[in-house]
């Protein structure tokens, strides 16, 4: 079926980015069925224990992954963009143990999970292209626990910004850097694992080196002053491999 | 109804966006959790004052409690 054949380019793009595919496996990517879904600003569009029979691929918006512990106390972590499908992995682990909501108005496409299989069973190199992905968001959960146990409260906001920069924009030089982050202080306290006072009172220090966080936008003047507070290295994100760094495995 | 803290310690921070909360008990149970977290932030990089405060303020901008560290931990010396 070839119901929505472009509306996944997206989706090619970020696989091709990272993993070599073949003609005729992109095409197989590109034809996998999809239904169009909506999801309003704070809706819960999986939730934890839910059994899914597929996964969501982010158009546009802002998706928060999140686990809580016995007072509703919510923890983000994850964020996935435009161009990001945050439960691949669910492809082959359908009972969640966490739960997907979106942190602002957001257009998922929903891929089923047969689909998804049937792909990577008839062409190994998707279902490396597949693992891979997984592996790179893997990669970013290690450094974000790293950051919330053990960096200091500006470190961590310094390093989750450079973060996102980085996934929004691509590779960043020294320019002032100026994207869209559509996160209240309540949700960047979750994602940091600080309160919303303590998040707001970093921001404003974060200020006095030339980035701001405001409304729904960050402002970024000095790059290389905001990283060496993040400590923050992208290699771990992958964004911006050459084509001989791009792999493929299997035959 | 949206309350907003603002944190006044060594520099004063002031809350613009607020946190939407059922009533004045939810904000002050939050506004002393903020007290706390904030205290126990300054005593790990070694210093802390009880007279610093979370000040409360409703949607018009009125001011409606304040929570000092002082108020909210017990300190004892032996």
């Amino acid at each position: 079926m070839n119901h929505h054949s472009s509306n996944l380019q997206p989706f090619l793009n970020r696989l091709t980015s990272r993993s070599v595919l073949s003609d005729r496996e992109r095409r197989r990517i590109l034809d996998l069925p999809v239904r169009v879904k909506q999801v309003r600003s704070n809706e819960d569009f999986v939730t934890l224990g839910e059994r899914v029979d597929h996964a969501c691929f982010v158009v546009d918006g802002l998706v928060g992954r999140f686990g809580q512990n016995a007072q509703g106390e919510r923890q983000i972590t994850a964020l996935h963009i435009a161009g990001d499908m945050p439960d691949l992995h669910s492809m082959v682990q359908p009972a969640t143990n966490w739960a997907l909501q979106a942190l602002t108005t957001t257009t998922l496409l929903l891929v089923p999970h047969a689909s998804l299989r049937a792909a990577a069973a008839a062409h190994p190199a998707i279902a490396e292209a597949f693992w891979r992905d997984c592996t790179v968001d893997a990669g970013i959960l290690a450094q974000w626990i790293v950051n919330v146990g053990r960096r200091d409260a500006q470190s961590r906001l310094a390093h989750l910004l450079c973060e996102m920069a980085w996934r929004y924009e691509g590779p960043i030089g020294r320019a002032p850097v100026v994207y869209d982050l559509p996160m209240t202080q309540s949700q960047l306290a979750d994602a940091t694992g600080l309160t919303p006072v303590h998040v707001n009172r970093t921001l404003k220090r974060l200020r006095e080196i030339g980035t701001w966080h405001h409304g729904r936008r960050v402002r970024v003047e000095d790059w290389d002053a905001l990283a060496a507070i993040g400590e923050f290295d992208p290699g771990y994100l992958q964004v911006d491999l050459e084509p001989e760094e791009r792999l493929r495995i299997v035959n | 109804m949206r309350f907003f803290f603002h944190l006044h310690n060594d520099i004063d921070t002031r809350d613009e966006e607020g946190t939407e909360l059922p009533d004045r008990d939810a904000a002050r149970a939050l506004a002393q959790k903020e007290a706390r977290t904030m205290a126990a932030e300054s005593v790990r990089k070694g210093h802390l004052n009880l007279a610093h405060f979370v000040e409360v303020t409703d949607e018009a901008g009125a001011a409606l409690f304040r929570v000092e560290f002082g108020q909210v931990i017990d300190v004892y010396d032996r």
